[in-house]
């Protein structure tokens, strides 16, 4: 990618926000989120009688003067969350201005950038065809160094299939996934659903909150064609003549906007959540529509 | 529906260029795009959703083609025809004498208002047929019975005006003749002047306007004693005002005097112009130009008769030789000659005798040894006892002649001559003489008989022999009364006339269409005839002579034989210059007289040409619109 991923603007106002998982963590390291478990937090969980053995700092003394019983006080354990962030890198994705692969780059730096923020672990995944390449696991604000690294390396080339590909990422506990794509991974908008659908129902079986995040570009948005021309697709190289009428450009519009809504579907069917983004759109407007969500929330 | 002029068709060849155009301007465009399939599915519910997607592609292609094809209508003139004719057959009478050369409005003369209408009742005018009439002094059947509507108004275009006098009446006869064939006809007729149409089912288009004309007619002259030339011409003013203009007399192309004439209306004046002196007049006569022109200034309605010619005979220079021994009745018959100078000799001194400097030699009961080379002869009574028995025998040579000029018939004591109706017996009709002593003869082949004996011989024969006139006539003066009588010198006059003038024409005015007889004159071998408007026509004279018939047009006309240049003029006719003269159509209720001079039944064309316009400005529009929402 030739465009500069991330300037300073992209950094303001991504410290002011965290990501909401709405999942409790299981095993992992201890972090910020709560978990089942019960440790040695500040948030109070429960009491408990007092057995031997227990640490007697955290009898709660006042409780023994009313009750004349030794209880002890259980504390929520926190542990870190699990990110896994998916890069839909085929070739479809490198189209637009600016282009859907610099906005996907700029949407897994952010989301990465607010979970390292937030004391969780981040993996980063680049699908392509089935294929996969996962990085390692991303800790620390200097993590993020590393995941600027490897988002800039992403090659975006060929055709994705996106629910044989996630196939290839190992989900070892309770996480949240991020799929950051453009959708179109098959030939028809009833397969691409479908592929959806199965992909959000293999992470949910793999016990993976999800988030969509839906990049097109504005020339998807609003095609700009003229006269007689031929439509070449970029990943399978197709071409379509048409010669672009007014009816023709609405019709391509409504069709747009029934994927759109048919995908919006799916996600909540499948309890997934879906965020579509544009990639002229910048980060503060991600932040807006993730607050508006319910994806993100201020500290 | 109908197009003025068809050459803008061929712009349609531009057609298969638009369409090269759109064909190459679809290979040129490619254009990338993320994923296909929302595109192939939006382009799959357009076609499903309308049919006609495909043209709806190239509307703009069509609406181009279309554009392109009003243009060249609009540039076609197309024009909307009428009705289908009611009648099966039309017959269309026009109209082609003098008069008709008049303006009837603005510049268009008469004629070209008739043809107009005409052709534009055959253009709107569907499904008969149609026969074409021209008439002036006689009819011309120009078309019959034709249906293809483009030969019918070429051959109305192709009318020509002429200045020959004359009207419907002519036509009146064939067209009776014509209608009496169809059983559902209609005659329309176009004149300015009266016509008789009885009992023919005819709507006469009455094309006579009111107005000014002068006319100058009759340009003359006459040489003084002194040699001098006086010239006088007449000019009638046929007009409804008074007349007054100038009238000027050219000598070949220069004006030599202009005086002014003043007339009432319906009055004539005389104009009496310089006297041309005889200097002048000689060299008039040497030279090329041995006639004078007369014109008038003033523009009017008719133009042919604006204009007047007199040709310059020289008579004055001619001479007659008469070889008798004594002939007062003689003598005194050739002084109608007029201004030529009789000589006289006895034939015992005629060997003497110089016959060449003499237009015509009369000889009296003689025939010479030999006769002059050039001269006209004129011989009266020839001797039986040298003729008789001439055609049977072997001549010489040198004697031919007498062979071909005298075909001995017979001799009767008297006989009763009858008159017959030639050149050389105008105003004799059925006038006839008794004569003693009558020779007859048979008329040879170059010779027309005028004179007739009893016996059915001729006794007095003219005609062009070898490039002269000769005249022969079988008794003699003495034995008749004829000489007493009032017709004698009327004959002589006629005898001379066709003896001494008819060198190549017979004489120097004609009326229009009336034809000319071209006399071979010498050895010449064929006849240049010149046109007032420059046309020429050559004619061989083989025979001996030849017939000139398009004296269409009044003017001078020249015809050039060999060294010798002969003028003749045609006049216009003095009838048809009356303007004034009221049209009336005698009909029964068969016949109509349109005074109006529009013709009914004529649907005119209606140019359409604004609303094809109009139509191609809405496609533009259209055209623009549809370009823009593309957009």
């Amino acid at each position: 990618m030739e465009e500069k991923i991330f300037d300073k603007d992209f950094f303001n106002g991504l410290g002011r926000v965290k990501l909401v998982t709405r999942i409790t963590m299981q095993g992992g390291r201890s972090g910020m989120r709560k978990s089942a478990a019960k440790g040695s937090s500040v948030e109070f969980a429960d009491f408990r009688e007092y057995v031997p053995g227990d640490d007697i700092r955290r009898i709660d003394w006042n409780t023994y003067g009313r009750m004349d019983k030794l209880f002890v006080k259980l504390f929520v354990e926190e542990r870190e969350a699990y990110y896994s962030i998916i890069t839909d890198t085929s070739a479809s994705m490198d189209f637009g201005t600016p282009g859907k692969n610099v906005c996907a780059a700029r949407l897994a730096g952010a989301v990465s950038y607010m979970a390292l923020n937030n004391l969780d672990r981040v993996r980063l995944s680049a699908i392509n065809g089935d294929k996969v390449i996962n990085s390692s696991d991303f800790t620390g604000r200097q993590g993020f160094n590393k995941i600027m690294a490897w988002l800039g390396g992403m090659e975006f080339a060929g055709k994705t299939d996106l629910y044989k590909s996630i196939k290839g990422i190992p989900f070892n506990q309770r996480g949240v996934t991020i799929i950051i794509s453009d959708l179109f991974s098959q030939d028809s908008t009833d397969e691409n659903i479908e592929n959806i659908a199965d992909t959000i129902r293999y992470l949910r079986y793999m016990k993976q909150e999800v988030l969509i995040l839906h990049v097109l570009s504005p020339e998807e948005k609003e095609p700009v064609v003229e006269g007689t021309v031929g439509l070449e697709d970029t990943e399978t190289g197709d071409i379509l003549r048409v010669t672009a009428t007014s009816h023709l450009c609405r019709q391509y519009k409504r069709v747009l906007d029934r994927f759109l809504s048919r995908v919006e579907e799916c996600a909540k069917h499948y309890q997934a959540h879906y965020i579509p983004v544009y990639s002229n759109e910048n980060v503060d407007t991600f932040i807006y529509k993730g607050i508006r969500s319910g994806q993100l929330e201020n500290f | 529906m109908g197009f003025v002029r068809l050459w803008p068709a061929l712009l349609a060849v531009f057609i298969p260029g638009i369409i090269l155009l759109y064909l190459l301007k679809q290979k040129v465009v490619n254009q990338k795009i993320s994923a296909l399939n929302l595109w192939r599915e939006a382009y799959e519910n357009i076609q499903a959703s309308t049919p006609w997607e495909k043209f709806r592609n190239n509307i703009l292609m069509y609406m181009q083609i279309a554009a392109l094809l009003l243009l060249v209508t609009a540039l076609m003139s197309p024009y909307i025809k009428g009705r289908g004719s009611e009648y099966s057959n039309v017959l269309v009478l026009i109209d082609n004498s003098a008069s008709m050369s008049g303006i009837y409005s603005g510049e268009e003369t008469k004629l070209d208002v008739a043809k107009e209408q005409a052709s534009d009742y055959v253009s709107s005018n569907d499904g008969a047929r149609y026969t074409v009439l021209s008439a002036s002094n006689t009819s011309d059947l120009l078309i019959s019975g034709s249906s293809d509507k483009g030969r019918v108004k070429d051959a109305i275009n192709n009318i020509e005006a002429t200045d020959i006098a004359g009207s419907l009446e002519n036509a009146t006869s064939m067209v009776q003749s014509l209608a009496a064939a169809w059983k559902n006809y209609k005659v329309i007729a176009f004149t300015d002047s009266s016509a008789n149409m009885q009992d023919i089912n005819c709507e006469v288009v009455d094309l006579s306007v009111q107005g000014e004309n002068g006319a100058i007619q009759s340009l003359s002259h006459a040489v003084s004693e002194d040699g001098t030339v006086k010239v006088m011409a007449r000019v009638d003013n046929y007009g409804e005002r008074q007349l007054d203009t100038d009238a000027s007399l050219y000598i070949g192309n220069k004006i030599y005097d202009v005086q002014s004439v003043t007339a009432e209306p319906g009055e004539s004046s005389t104009v009496y112009f310089k006297d041309i002196t005889a200097g002048r007049y000689n060299s008039m006569l040497a030279g090329n130009t041995p006639y004078l022109m007369a014109e008038l200034n003033s523009k009017d309605m008719l133009a042919g008769d604006n204009t007047v010619y007199d040709i310059l005979n020289g008579e004055g220079d001619e001479k007659i030789l008469l070889v008798a021994s004594k002939n007062t009745f003689l003598e005194k018959g050739l002084k109608v000659s007029g201004n030529r100078t009789v000589e006289k000799v006895l034939p015992k001194d005629l060997q003497a005798a110089d016959t060449k400097e003499y237009s015509l030699v009369v000889y009296d009961g003689i025939i010479p040894d030999s006769i002059p080379e050039d001269a006209n002869i004129i011989f009266i009574n020839p001797p039986v006892s040298k003729i008789k028995n001439i055609g049977d025998k072997k001549v010489k040579e040198e004697d031919k002649w007498k062979q071909d000029i005298f075909i001995y018939a017979n001799k009767s004591k008297s006989s009763i001559v009858k008159i017959l109706n030639e050149n050389v017996t105008n105003y004799l009709d059925g006038y006839s003489f008794g004569c003693l002593n009558v020779t007859g003869f048979k008329t040879p082949k170059w010779a027309k008989s005028f004179f007739e004996t009893d016996d059915k011989f001729s006794t007095g024969y003219l005609g062009n022999y070898n490039g002269r006139m000769v005249a022969v006539t079988g008794f003699d003066l003495h034995n008749t009364d004829f000489p007493l009588q009032t017709e004698f010198p009327i004959f002589m006059y006629n005898l001379l006339r066709e003896t001494m003038s008819a060198r190549i024409a017979d004489k120097t005015i004609y009326n229009a269409g009336e034809a000319v007889s071209i006399q071979r004159k010498g050895k010449a071998e064929k006849a240049i005839v010149t046109r007032p408007g420059g046309g020429k026509e050559t004619y061989s004279l083989d025979e001996g002579t030849a017939v000139f018939t398009d004296t269409l047009k009044a003017g001078l006309y020249n015809i050039k034989e060999g060294g010798d240049n002969v003028y003749f003029t045609v006049s216009f006719p003095e009838d048809e210059s009356d303007v004034l003269k009221e049209t009336v159509i005698t009909s029964d209720n068969k016949a109509t007289a349109n005074k109006a001079g529009k013709l009914n039944g004529v649907v005119s064309k209606r140019m359409v040409v604004i609303p094809v316009l109009v139509l191609l400005l809405i496609l533009l529009m259209a055209e623009w619109m549809v370009y823009r929402k593309r957009l």
